[in-house]
């Protein structure tokens, strides 16, 4: 009632409140991409910079070597492995926070937020430092005798799983507690009367109530681990190399704009068609649930 | 990043500055007394901070303490870089607020190309006749009409000894032994660094850039590549010090460090029997430098050789001034990882890519570092 009441004060026509974000959405999201789009069939001039020359060469490039599509493909799994991770980790916990945690629960959304005060490089580093040969944890499990010789865990596509769980988890988590906090109990509740377990009604009431949630924070997560940077350059090694860091040094190392502008192209692209399937399976899930 | 910003000048400020314009112009008449400070120069205006854009661990902290005290109210700030590619990428894409970049020869080449630097007035150099006579032709920059020579080393790698046992010496042996220490091995993150090494590996020049030579170096490389665990510029120092790499590709400077440290880890530096590269690091200012001047006076403070001395202690590389040798300490004039001997130095090449084979280095770099 409170917001009706504000728009009959205010009386903004649609168009003026759009205006800001319609201007930035262009500014800084068509017309880069744009550029991407046009660049990336340009050819790169010598020694950096665009020749404004039309070549198809850059997508060749791209389809021809079989090491790009492994880079690809090796991206999609890190982001989805990732986005996994981090609901297996974040719905229990946002469940609990929804539901268990009383007069913890401000104080422990708090504490979620805090590490974002912290630059994500220096917690990324950190990890650097803890499970390093010669680190903390690696220390503690030789004492123990859980472990003989290097820890060797760093510098590998479980390193970088670790980190991009790790920093991405409350992107998961807030999604979800909002959904479950809204969740209408009486409808457990009618759930357990009707005679359903407790699986059942987690899995049959629960789950698809919150569905708007976990569709969300996944997207939240998975969209810009597609293009993760800073993980796997830091806790990756040689032979975990994400289509963000070839798309990095397109653009540094290697002056060819060009061709890292086929290379975000082909990101874009995935990212449309694995997205347009998601949104299908999740929308099915959900009426199949409901449905029943 | 942080500390390039614009700001308004205070009171405080302006005073300082004055201070550091008349300290920097008196230094300009000292050496040139009769032809006063040149036009181009002359009346511009001097900021209170200088703004070096340099590598990592590059210029010894004592340096700038000592030019801080030389000229009170000047402030001399860094940031690093890990390529000459990376720090061509941020002043191409526009970066303002650096006066000094240290650029390696064939960068300066691209540079001066690309019109990004500003042409070294010698007149306000009055140090600069300390520098070695072969420093001053180099192709790259002949009689140093836009650079200084900063210092100068070789490209090669280093190994453990107590992990590689039998030894190196070779490209051959960087190459073919890496089965036997897959993923112990560390390369340069650097397209002419790895894929001239590779040529010289297969006897051919460190710049070809005939299709079937770079053919083969893609070949061998992409075979090698399961082996490497690491593609980096910076870390490896500590890495082989540790002990968590057999060996790895570097610039001998680091290893020199790394030798110098108590005790010293079982670390030896190659300069492969085939050839490899001759590198020559350099200051030069930049086009868009908000105080040449400035920068004029810091290159000539550094090129004051108990100043090279200085650095020579600090960064372990070879000094471009023989009139520096009597400031370097540690025994580092002596040392064959810092100063190779002639015969081996001649086995050298400097990196000078043509444009067709940078395109194609960079192109072979990236299913390198993909595959």
């Amino acid at each position: 009632m409170v917001g009706r009441s504000i728009a009959g004060l205010v009386k903004l026509p649609a168009p003026l409140l759009l205006a800001p974000a319609a201007v930035w959405y262009f500014a800084f999201f068509v017309v880069p991409i744009g550029f991407i789009a046009v660049f990336s069939v340009l050819t790169s001039a010598d020694f950096g910079g665009i020749s404004y020359q039309f070549s198809a060469e850059n997508y060749q490039r791209l389809v021809q070597s079989s090491v790009f599509l492994k880079v690809f493909v090796n991206t999609i799994w890190m982001a989805l492995g990732g986005t996994v991770l981090c609901l297996l980790i974040g719905f229990p916990l946002a469940y609990f926070l929804a539901t268990r945690a009383g007069r913890w629960r401000n104080l422990l959304l708090i504490m979620l937020i805090v590490p974002f005060w912290t630059s994500s490089l220096t917690r990324t580093y950190a990890w650097l430092i803890l499970l390093g040969n010669h680190g903390p944890v690696a220390s503690l499990l030789t004492q123990m005798h859980l472990l003989n010789g290097d820890l060797n865990f760093l510098y590998s596509y479980n390193a970088i799983l670790l980190g991009v769980t790790y920093n991405y988890l409350p992107l998961m988590i807030f999604p979800l507690y909002v959904s479950l906090e809204r969740l209408d109990k009486r409808l457990i509740e009618a759930a357990k009367d009707l005679g359903a377990g407790r699986w059942r009604t987690f899995r049959r009431v629960t789950v698809p109530l919150t569905m708007p949630g976990i569709v969300i924070g996944c997207l939240l997560v998975f969209i810009p681990l597609m293009g993760e940077y800073l993980v796997p350059s830091i806790l990756g090694g040689a032979r975990s190399f994400m289509i963000g860091n070839l798309i990095g040094d397109e653009f540094i190392s290697s002056h060819d704009w060009a061709f890292g502008s086929a290379l975000a192209m082909g990101v874009i692209l995935i990212l449309l068609v694995l997205i347009a399937i998601y949104f299908r399976a999740a929308r099915r899930a959900t009426s199949a649930e409901l449905a029943l | 990043m942080t500390q390039i910003y614009a700001r308004g000048l205070s009171r405080r400020d302006f005073l300082a500055l004055s201070a550091v314009t008349s300290g920097g112009l008196l230094l300009a008449a000292c050496g040139a007394p009769a032809a006063q400070a040149p036009a181009g120069l002359s009346g511009k205006p001097i900021e209170g901070a200088l703004n070096i854009y340099n590598w990592a661990a590059y210029l010894n902290p004592d340096t700038l303490k000592q030019f801080e005290a030389a000229h009170p109210g000047m402030s001399v700030k860094q940031d690093t870089y890990a390529s000459n590619e990376d720090m061509l990428a941020k002043i191409e894409a526009g970066a303002k607020g650096y006066d000094i970049v240290v650029p390696t020869g064939y960068m300066v080449k691209i540079m001066i190309e690309k019109n990004l630097l500003y042409p070294i007035d010698h007149s306000l150099l009055t140090n600069y006749s300390h520098i070695d006579s072969r420093f001053t032709q180099s192709g790259y920059d002949f009689g140093n009409k836009y650079s200084i020579p900063k210092d100068w080393g070789t490209t090669g790698f280093g190994f453990r000894k107590d992990k590689v046992k039998q030894g190196m010496t070779s490209w051959k042996d960087f190459f073919e032994l890496a089965p036997a220490f897959s993923g112990k091995i560390s390369v340069l993150d650097g397209a002419n660094e790895v894929i001239g090494s590779t040529l010289k590996y297969l006897g051919h020049s460190y710049n070809s850039d005939s299709d079937q030579e770079l053919s083969a170096a893609k070949d061998t490389l992409l075979k090698f590549k399961p082996h490497v665990g690491h593609i980096q510029s910076v870390n490896y120092k500590e890495q082989l010090a540790s002990g968590d790499l057999a060996y790895s590709m570097g610039w001998n400077g680091d290893f020199a460090a790394i030798l110098a440290l108590t005790p010293a880890p079982p670390v030896q530096y190659v300069i492969p029997s085939e050839g490899s590269e001759f590198w020559v690091d350099t200051w030069a200012v930049l086009k868009t430098a908000p105080d040449p001047v400035a920068a004029h006076t810091f290159i000539n403070f550094i090129l004051d050789p108990k100043i090279e001395g200085l650095e020579a202690n600090y960064s372990y590389y070879a000094n471009p001034e023989t009139d520096a040798t009597p400031f370097i300490t540690n025994g580092i004039p002596k040392d064959p990882t810092v100063y190779p001997p002639q015969t081996v130095l001649t086995n050298l090449e400097s990196n000078k890519p043509t444009a067709k084979g940078q395109k194609m280095r960079d192109q072979i770099f990236a299913e390198f570092k993909a595959a």
